[in-house]
């Protein structure tokens, strides 16, 4: 009932007043006798607030000069102004609608292909690919069929191994998982030779299959075969067997390795200065819009960040905000004493034994020799390990060292 | 003779708000007080509000008490009430 008058009272129009006076309770009462009606009373002291219709208005002022009250017009309103507003605005208006219908236009188009999953194939050869079925920037979504666009990636491209396409918003989602690569099942099939990875002394081995060609405490060289693919019967057994097998076992052997550097006494150290000046580049799809100001750095360094702006988690939109950050710094020279760089020295061969030996690996001596001359540390240092020296390599039938049984040990000494 | 419009109401089956000035009131949660019949408003502030009726006055205490609509027929009062009475003197 009130909603009903409340439209009606806009259909109609209305006028917002302030009354002020002593009277205001015997005014209303009056009004309404008079058959005026009113809304929204909001009662102050010695003041109110209330709508009345355009045509009530004169007789209701005229009551309101008899209670000597004193009227105040706040606002006028009503589907007529609206009219009137709407008449004196039509640009405004027509941008409301004409951004209307842009958005409901934009959002029915597809903006983001999302590819996931994807290590061999190509990104771009799979958007070709999608872009023949329907599938493009800029596509009606309505006209997408995913399912198509999936079937006939599968079938395009024999590793996909399973594919899901799915559209949220205006993102497409591709996300597939591919097959192993092939190269890797034919080295797990077929038969190859366990080979030496380095020069080294054998310090032990242990064959699963396959036939030893070297034992412990000989020498070899890197890519000497260590366990031979090829079953050489040795007359002892019941059933002697002749055959070639993917050759396993642990073969491991001591290695000896030299690094030799300079750690310098007078060294530049790279210092910030503090100063930062960011440069930001607007990408929209694939056109980028530079901002880039001139920066009064000699010296800097520059990071990366990219935001990708978002209408919540699932609508990425193909705006990207990309932040160089950079940050000046200068060389200040450092002298160093000669204890301090027998220290960086040990430490950097440390770091060097922690990033270039496997886990397994174990570390028998580490002999180092340190020579100080005038500007400088001359380090070098012979590092024996003992390690896995084992790599597995194809079996070729024909030639090679992998077919001659002696061949193949020809370096041991 | 407010008995005979009782009566009237009773065999005519007629609602005794339509026969004689008697006031009905809705009262929806503790916001809305809707009141037909009413002869004026006495009091009007956003705490107190008393309006006439036939038999006295109807008084509604609250919160943010405003008139949505008025007119000879009702009033309709919008607010957070907190307690309505009706009183035969207003003192």
């Amino acid at each position: 009932m009130i909603y009903i008058s409340k439209v009606w009272k806009f259909i109609q129009g209305y006028v917002i007043i302030s009354i002020k006076g002593y009277n205001i309770e015997k005014l209303i009462n009056k009004a309404i006798q008079s058959e005026i009606s009113l809304y929204d009373i909001e009662k102050g002291i010695n003041s109110a607030k209330l709508t009345i219709i355009p045509a009530e208005f004169k007789n209701f002022s005229r009551l309101a000069k008899k209670y000597k009250c004193k009227i105040k017009i706040l606002n006028k309103n009503g589907l007529f102004r609206f009219m009137l507003f709407i008449r004196l605005n039509l640009l405004y208006i027509a941008g409301i609608a004409m951004s209307a219908v842009l958005i409901y236009f934009l959002t029915q188009r597809v903006w983001i292909i999302n590819i996931t999953g994807n290590s061999q194939l190509d990104k771009t050869s799979i958007l070709n690919t999608c872009s023949n079925d329907g599938l493009y920037f800029g596509c009606n979504k309505n006209l997408l069929d995913c399912k198509k666009v999936a079937e006939n990636l599968k079938i395009k491209y024999k590793n996909i191994s399973w594919i899901n396409i799915s559209l949220k918003g205006a993102a497409v989602h591709i996300k597939l998982s591919e097959g192993k690569e092939n190269t890797s099942k034919e080295v797990n099939g077929n038969p190859c030779n366990i080979v030496s990875l380095y020069d080294c002394q054998i310090a032990s081995i242990v064959t699963d299959k396959g036939t030893p060609q070297v034992k412990k405490n000989d020498i070899v060289k890197a890519g000497d075969t260590l366990i031979s693919a090829r079953l050489i019967p040795s007359g002892n057994e019941e059933n002697p067997v002749t055959d070639i097998v993917k050759a396993q076992g642990i073969v491991r052997g001591i290695v000896k390795r030299n690094i030799s550097f300079t750690i310098p006494f007078n060294t530049k150290e790279k210092q910030y200065t503090g100063k930062v000046k960011n440069q930001y580049t607007i990408k929209f799809f694939n056109k980028s819009f530079n901002l880039k100001s001139k920066i009064p750095f000699e010296q800097k360094d520059t990071y990366k960040e990219v935001v990708q702006l978002k209408i919540g988690e699932s609508c990425p939109l193909p705006i990207y905000i990309c932040k160089d950050i950079n940050k000046e710094f200068i060389y200040t020279p450092v002298k160093t004493d000669i204890n301090t760089a027998k220290k960086t020295a040990e430490k950097k061969i440390t770091e060097h034994i922690i990033e270039n030996y496997s886990i397994d690996s174990d570390i028998i001596s580490v002999n180092k020799k340190m020579q100080s001359t005038e500007n400088s540390l001359q380090v070098s240092c012979e590092i024996i390990s003992e390690e896995n020296i084992g790599k597995e390599e194809l079996y070729e039938n024909t030639g090679g060292n992998s077919s001659d049984g002696p061949k193949e040990n020809s370096n041991i000494s | 003779m407010k008995k005979i419009q009782e009566k009237i109401s009773t065999i005519t089956k007629f609602p005794m708000e339509v026969i004689s000035s008697t006031p009905k009131i809705e009262i929806t949660g503790n916001n809305y007080i809707y009141i037909e019949n009413h002869m004026g408003i006495k009091i009007l502030t956003p705490e107190l509000t008393v309006i006439r009726i036939k038999s006295g006055y109807m008084v509604a205490e609250g919160e943010k008490i405003n008139v949505a609509e008025i007119n000879k027929d009702f009033v309709y009062l919008t607010g957070i009430f907190s307690s309505f009475r009706f009183e035969k003197n207003l003192e």
